[in-house]
């Protein structure tokens, strides 16, 4: 090689070293001193250190177990909030950053263009500006607002006192240094919680059907009330089935085809969600005659996104006199969300109310609207600029963005829509839960709670008294006319706006049941013979409902590894009552020898989804089969739930059946079901191969994927081997269940509160650390670890300590 | 001997350059090195790849780099021990290179030789 040649490569390599576009830079990366590596000597903290904290009330002291958790003692909340925003930046900081971002729509900022369109969609929804004007308006004094001042101050701590080598490998892989934290980013990171479990599409929903077959069909396939019910509230005779029969096919519901014709492919996508197969969540509690030892038990596990880290963080924090809470927090939220004080545990499952509207506004200019129609005249449309800013400040992308009185508008091809949600208008949340922290009963944990409005969520609570009790909680709407949030509504009269909220009193709850325990599992509420409000429509199916408190029926003599065995029970309700129908249905086939040889398979399954059964996934894609040809009527738009489906099983000569594609026959339930094996069948053998050799078993057929949050392979736990599957008490949707049991705890609430708990993952952030993914082994086989609730420090074997001074 | 010294001398001053300035101080102390002493391209690179391998020794005397490395090598699609590979040959590449630009200038067969 030239000299001249060696110092073109040179100066190439040099220059690819410190980053070219999609090119890291690898010299930076790879620099033993400063790059990647360094990451390893913090992969564990230290033994112990000490570290000063701006305007810190007192002396902090924050010991690490052996799981490294934080036991945070401290002299005031205000510290204790503060030293939680240091230590979760210590371990999360990415994450933090990341969540934060995603909420207020600013991911560009962070990963470049690439985000452009996540970041549209949220400010879209009008977050970014809800969560402007939540902060603004609380007061400095407030204890909302010192709360996250003191804990954005922790946060801010960590980042200013942060070595070079600390800096977490993504920000590294980006080229980019973690922004300062202030109190908006902690919005943000509600409001984004807030819209994973947002119910949002019922209107869209509703609508793509009656376009397809008119509005009467479409009441029944999307219905306000589920028609199997076992509700949180518990009532009499149940589960119970409400007998409908599904009215026929109609013609097309003319306004609905008109309203359609501008409603965006995407939009239809979204609305059409899943059939919460994989999502959702479960807590149920036992009161004491009911255990073994007599003490309440207590189990919650959200099913949420699982990632690497975890959405989760654990932490115990203690204030003498005031509060020793443990359990979870979301980092950027200054709250432990689902854990127990000394007297009292809770956990929550997501309410799926309707809490979102929308109303369809008369505009002055279908392009740029100014006014829109009120009451007979036009008020002003207020305007917003949304600039979006790339990696280096750089403008990539600026929107205007439209609010009526109601919320942010949102386009239609000539129509307009205004949103109204109440998470955008909310923003108390942490206040409640940093109280109900404070209780030592449940009722005054559910008066602490009654606060609390967004998200709505069951709230299961038990205390040592031995009172279980649950409230489905948040800010329920009250609508004028028909009180009906799931039809589109006229914007030009302020008659269909929200005129208020339901009441503490009226909201579905129970306190202390002769049953002797409750379970939520996002199914409705309430049964609608024992309250008439409307609350929302189109309920995730129940199936989780049924199969839990089947077995709490069945055991009068609870104990805490029955509830940690029942959060990975692999048994399913919806199997129980779809499987007896499509074994029938092959049997009156007669002579069909793949139908015969499917049927023999699933006869033989033991209606399971263990990691071993080979039945599941059979029996999986008939179902998916069944569904595409009894709902060939509404596809390809959004199709009714599993409910609907099994309520049509009792009508087996229902319209629903036929397949239009048929034209010259008119097929029946035992046609569908059974060609619907069929097609199943032929699936599982073409994607997975001949059903001998376990190619069918569902730890192979259904590998579950933990991903890290940027979506690197190297930083996830891919394929893993999980029982569970839809439906079942630790879901697992068909796409690749990436949703799943993202928190398991137990509690039981005896003379003394012990805790067991674990998640998919570690508390560290950091790849280095052997905490990134060390639970995850644990969550894998179904165990839970002993919860560490040390009164004082002195009752603790620390890993790692750290003391927190105040700057002098 | 003296070669070894003048390899182990490299090595330092590549560790020294690079924890004080960071990686693109690499090519630099190993065209001063071959200025002051020429040595052939072979030891040029044996010394800087061992400089950062003393730097990666210390750092696994702060902390285990096995899950790190493993982790860090997919993210480049390679086998952990791929990873440490490529971070030794990156600074032998460098200093390779530097070599044949300044080294043939420098190190003429009898200067080479005296340094061997």
């Amino acid at each position: 090689m030239s000299r001249l040649a060696a110092a073109l490569a040179l100066a190439l390599l040099c220059w690819l070293a410190s980053g070219l576009g999609p090119v890291p830079p690898f010299g930076e990366l790879l620099d033993p001193a400063h790059g990647i590596w360094t990451l390893s000597g913090n992969a564990e903290p230290p033994r112990s250190a000490t570290v000063t904290l701006p305007r810190l009330d007192a002396e902090v002291r924050v010991l690490f177990d052996d799981r490294a958790v934080p036991h945070i003692f401290a002299s005031t909340e205000l510290d204790a909030w503060r030293t939680l925003g240091y230590v979760i930046a210590r371990d999360r900081l990415f994450q933090l950053e990341l969540q934060a971002r995603a909420g207020g729509g600013t991911l560009t900022e962070l990963l470049g263009a690439a985000a452009l369109p996540a970041d549209q969609e949220v400010r879209a929804l009008g977050m970014a500006r809800g969560a402007e004007r939540l902060v603004a308006a609380l007061p400095d004094t407030s204890e909302a607002r010192r709360t996250l001042d003191g804990y954005a101050s922790g946060v801010n701590a960590y980042i200013d006192q942060m070595r070079s080598s600390e800096l977490p490998l993504e920000y590294r892989l980006l080229g980019r240094r973690p922004a300062r934290w202030t109190p908006l980013q902690s919005i943000h990171v509600f409001m984004r919680m807030g819209q994973t479990l947002a119910q949002s599409g019922l209107e869209l929903r509703h609508l793509a059907a009656a376009a397809r077959v008119g509005t009467v069909a479409a009441d029944a396939l999307f219905p306000i009330h589920a028609p199997i019910q076992e509700p949180i509230q518990p009532s009499a005779d149940e589960p119970r089935t409400i007998a409908t029969v599904l009215p026929a096919p109609g013609a097309p519901d003319s306004g609905a085809v008109e309203a359609l014709r501008a409603v965006p492919v995407e939009a239809l996508a979204r609305a059409a969600g899943d059939d919460g197969d994989g999502s959702g969540s479960n807590n149920w509690a036992v009161a004491p005659a009911r255990t073994r030892d007599h003490a309440a038990l207590l189990a919650g596990d959200p099913h949420l996104d699982l990632t690497l880290p975890s959405i989760w963080y654990e932490a115990h924090i203690v204030v003498p006199e005031v509060v020793d809470v443990y359990g979870v927090t979301i980092p950027g939220i200054p709250a432990v969300i689902l854990g127990f004080n000394r007297d009292v545990a809770w956990s929550f499952t997501n309410t799926d109310a309707d809490v979102m509207d929308r109303w369809v506004e008369q505009v002055d200019d279908t392009l740029r609207p100014t006014a829109y129609r009120l009451d007979g005249a036009w008020a002003p449309v207020e305007q917003r600029t949304e600039f979006y800013r790339g990696t280096h400040g750089e403008t990539l992308a600026t929107d205007t963005l439209r609010f009526t009185h109601r919320g942010p508008m949102s386009r239609l091809g000539r129509r307009w829509m205004s949103t109204r949600w109440t998470v955008l208008e909310s923003g108390a949340a942490s206040d409640a839960l940093r109280a109900a922290a404070r209780a030592h009963s449940a009722a005054a944990w559910l008066q602490a709670m009654a606060g609390f409005r967004v998200p709505a969520q069951n709230l299961l609570v038990a205390d040592r008294g031995g009172t279980i009790a649950i409230r489905s909680t948040g800010w329920f709407p009250l609508r004028a006319d028909s009180g009906r949030g799931d039809r589109l509504r006229d914007g030009t009269s302020r008659a269909s706006d929200w005129i208020g909220e339901w009441p503490v009193t009226e909201y579905p709850q129970a306190v202390s049941p002769v049953q002797g325990f409750l379970a939520s599992a996002n199914q409705e509420p309430r049964d609608p013979r024992d309250g008439h409000r409307y609350l929302g429509a189109d309920w995730p199916p129940p199936w989780r409902a049924l199969r839990i408190n089947r077995l709490l029926r069945a055991d009068s003599q609870v104990t805490v590894d029955a509830m940690r065995q029942w959060q990975r029970d692999p048994g399913s309700a919806r199997v129980d009552r779809f499987l007896p129908f499509l074994l029938a249905a092959a049997a009156s086939q007669g002579r069909d020898t793949v139908l015969a040889h499917a049927a023999r398979l699933l006869a033989a399954w033991d209606r399971s989804y263990s990691t071993d059964n080979e039945g599941a996934m059979l029996f999986e894609l008939a179902m998916g089969a069944v569904d595409r040809r009894t709902w060939d009527e509404v596809r390809p738009g959004p199709t009714p739930s599993s409910m609907i489906l099994s309520g049509l099983l009792d009508d087996s000569t229902s319209a629903w059946w036929n397949d239009r594609r048929t034209p010259e026959r008119t097929e029946h339930r035992d046609e569908i079901l059974s060609a619907g094996l069929r097609d199943g069948y032929q699936e599982a053998v073409r994607r997975l191969g001949s059903p001998d050799g376990g190619h069918w078993r569902w730890s192979r057929a259904h590998p579950v994927d933990i991903w890290h949050v940027l979506h690197l392979p190297s930083l996830s736990a891919l394929g893993l081997s999980v029982p569970g599957g839809p439906y079942t008490l630790s879901p697992s949707s068909m796409d690749g269940g990436g949703e799943g049991s993202s928190w398991r705890m137990v509690v039981q609430l005896g003379p003394a509160v012990r805790g067991w708990g674990t998640y998919p993952g570690g508390q560290s952030g950091n790849p280095a650390s052997a905490r990134y993914d060390d639970r995850l082994p644990l969550w894998l086989a179904g165990e839970l670890a002993e919860l560490r609730f040390p009164r004082r420090p002195e009752e603790l074997h620390a890993r790692s300590s750290l003391r927190l001074t105040a700057e002098r | 001997m003296r070669a070894l010294r003048g390899v182990a001398g490299l090595a330092l001053a590549v560790a020294l350059g690079t924890v004080l300035a960071g990686w693109w101080t690499v090519p630099v102390m190993v065209a001063v090195w071959l200025r002051l002493w020429p040595a052939p391209a072979r030891r040029a690179m044996i010394g800087a790849a061992l400089g950062w391998a003393l730097l990666l020794g210390w750092t696994v005397l702060h902390g285990p780099i096995g899950p790190l490395a493993r982790r860090a090598g997919g993210l480049f699609r390679l086998p952990g021990w791929g990873l440490i590979l490529v971070t030794l040959l990156f600074p032998a590449a460098l200093a390779g290179l530097v070599a044949m630009i300044v080294g043939r200038r420098s190190a003429t067969p009898s200067s080479a030789r005296a340094m061997g």
